[in-house]
């Protein structure tokens, strides 16, 4: 019997683990979400005071800038860039809804003030959104 | 198993960026907030300070129709606590600040500079008085020193001071002034700035009631003291010119853990087997009182209550105990001739029968005495009576506290100097009903009223007469009210200090 054997190539399926994130720009991202970070703990303790609610909501809000910091530092994936962009929008969000109308208390609302610290957080939440955005688009 | 080194790396990262940081972050309020949780007052020995009496206020200047007086808020010390010096903020510098006593019908100006580091608000409680001179809580009195840092409210500001023009065009009655300033009213009382508004008229002076060394003013608080003897008040800003509120484990009220009569703590008072007249306050920021005597006196009742808020009722209300919350006034006559000399009689509050505060004063009856006093079956006549079916209208009022340390609301709003909630026509009878998310002294600027029911039953024995001020411990009480006086913004609000400064007030304008 003459045998012939066909060596088949195996077949090579696509990966379903996405690719890391390499660019430097995540350091950059890092950095913010960190310094983002440490002015929502800033506020923890006086919002924490002021009405346990909101503090509650500051340390929440921070602990997942640090989340984000960590994990942009270590080959972040596409997940982590949505999450994030997702998180800076909201917190955006609510930083405008609460000072244009304020903090539902009851059926009314408590408006809240402008200050530096809020505003300083604001411009890194939108400019991390910028380079998570940029980050998205590059290996 | 094996963890690499930069596996590792990341887990300490992220612990330290969500667990570490943030638990750091929260240990600061946590520790404040546990702390003022602990505090107690200093033991101190009962009934060994005698009962001050608040001196009457001389006018500085006398007309045919106006007594003027000046009155400076200024920081002093006092024994409030027998062996401790406490710093206090007072009228002329005493806690509680000098009696005023008008007379029906003779205007008092009273010019108030405020020497103190922030700004104040003089209210004449009970006072049917202009709106110019109520003690709206944004007409500031800025310090003599300079602003004081109050926040972003408007209203009409004096620097230095401010004169106050109250008409006393109402019956007799026992009337108080306190401070009543935005967001700080609570701080800023509790510091001491409190004092005795008497009206007097010919129609009491007829009267054969207790007078003289037996009609006594008892001016009620509690207080919590630090180790030190200073007062302990759990403000968020100590400075009284930052942020406004109590920590949030007291939002419901700073209850004290020493009473305080007249500015003393747990008094004694020498009397003779003979009738008292005692006008009752209860300034406290958020504690109500059940007050009883222990014995009670064998030959009658413990109280009978010839006065309320704003005046001496039309016939006297026997009482064996007295259910006063704060803001409230009563005027009653107790009778210690059934006691045997050498008796001591224990005030008591049993709200609190095993606490702190179980124990209010003391009456040790020391020597007999001629009594030639009496207590008249008619008192006065009512200058008008008030028909529920006379109303021009009904409005409801629903009182709610906040949500874990968040602002309270009347109707589910918090206070907006600018948001009129009521429109009252001036000489107009309204019936007012209060709800309640349970405890609150309710009271009325400008307008006396009458309870006419609560929850559906009727009024309690304590709610008798003409009053500025209702307790509500839960459900609903309804009141007639007649807006006589004078057209202008007024306030009403939870005298609970702590819920008015966590805006449970509102406005009503008379037109």
């Amino acid at each position: 019997m003459n045998a012939t054997t066909t060596l088949e190539r195996p077949v090579v399926e696509p990966t379903t683990t996405p690719t890391p994130i390499r660019s430097p720009l995540r350091y950059v991202a890092a950095g913010l979400a960190f310094a983002s970070e440490l002015i929502h703990l800033w506020q923890v303790p006086d919002e924490f005071i002021t009405w346990p609610l909101r503090g509650i909501f500051f340390l929440l809000v921070s602990i997942g800038l640090g989340a984000l910091s960590v994990n942009l530092l270590f080959d972040p994936r596409r997940w982590t860039i949505r999450l994030g962009v997702a998180l800076n929008a909201y917190i955006i969000a609510v930083w405008t809804f609460t000072r244009l109308v304020g903090v539902p208390n009851w059926i009314s609302f408590d408006q809240q003030p402008v200050n530096a610290q809020g505003v300083v957080a604001m411009a890194i939440s939108a400019v991390l959104i910028g380079t998570l955005a940029v980050l998205g688009r590059r290996r | 198993m094996s963890i690499s080194r930069r596996t590792f790396l990341r887990a300490a990262l992220m612990g330290g960026a969500t667990l570490a940081l943030p638990i750091g972050a929260l240990q600061f309020p946590m520790r404040r907030m546990l702390r003022a949780q602990e505090v107690t007052s200093p033991p101190v020995e009962r009934f060994t300070l005698p009962l001050p009496i608040p001196p009457v206020l001389e006018p500085v200047e006398s007309d045919e129709t106006t007594d003027y007086y000046e009155i400076t808020q200024r920081e002093a010390t006092a024994e409030l606590l027998p062996g401790y010096r406490t710093t206090i903020w007072g009228y002329n510098g005493i806690f509680p600040g000098p009696t005023i006593e008008a007379r029906r019908g003779r205007q008092v100006v009273v010019r108030q500079i405020n020497a103190l580091p922030v700004p104040v608000v003089t209210h004449l409680h009970g006072g049917v008085t202009p709106p110019e001179s109520d003690g709206y809580p944004t007409d500031l009195i800025l310090p003599v020193s300079g602003d004081g840092g109050h926040g972003s409210h408007g209203g009409n500001r004096t620097a230095g001071e401010r004169v106050y023009t109250y008409p006393n065009q109402q019956p007799a009655a026992t009337l108080w002034y306190h401070d009543h300033r935005m967001d700080f009213t609570g701080p800023q009382v509790y510091r001491g700035l409190a004092g005795l508004y008497i009206i007097r008229d010919e129609v009491e002076d007829a009267l054969p009631l207790p007078r003289g060394q037996r009609e006594v003013p008892l001016v009620i608080t509690d207080r919590i003291f630090d180790d030190d003897g200073e007062l302990f008040y759990p403000s968020i800003d100590d400075s009284l010119t930052g942020q406004p509120g109590v920590l949030p484990n007291f939002t419901n009220g700073v209850f004290g853990d020493t009473v305080l009569v007249n500015g003393a703590a747990w008094p004694v008072l020498d009397v003779s087997n003979t009738r008292y007249r005692f006008r009752i306050l209860n300034a406290a920021n958020a504690r109500p009182y059940m007050l009883a005597l222990d014995p009670p006196p064998p030959n009658g009742p413990a109280f009978v209550q010839i006065g309320s808020d704003a005046g001496l009722l039309t016939a006297p209300v026997e009482h064996e105990e007295l259910r006063v919350t704060p803001a409230e006034r009563f005027d009653v006559i107790v009778d210690f001739s059934g006691y045997p000399v050498g008796t001591q009689v224990v005030l008591r509050n049993r709200f609190d029968a095993d606490g702190a505060t179980a124990e209010v004063m003391r009456f040790d009856v020391v020597r007999e005495e001629q009594d030639e006093s009496r207590i008249p079956v008619r008192l006065v006549e009512d200058d008008i009576t008030l028909h529920p079916e006379d109303a021009e209208r009904t409005r409801n009022f629903q009182f709610l506290g906040s949500i874990l340390g968040s602002m309270s609301t009347v109707n589910f709003k918090t206070f907006d100097p600018d948001r009129i909630d009521a429109k009252p026509r001036l000489d107009s009878t309204e019936i007012w009903h209060f709800g309640a998310d349970p405890e609150h002294p309710i009271h009325l600027h400008l307008a006396h009223f009458k309870v006419i029911e609560r929850d559906d039953r009727e009024p309690d024995p304590w709610d008798v007469g003409w009053k500025d001020t209702v307790w509500i411990p839960s459900g609903g009480v309804r009141v007639i009210a007649r807006f006589s006086g004078y057209r202008g913004k007024y306030v009403f609000h939870c005298h609970n200090l702590e819920h008015e400064d966590m805006m449970m007030m509102a406005n009503f304008e008379v037109i």
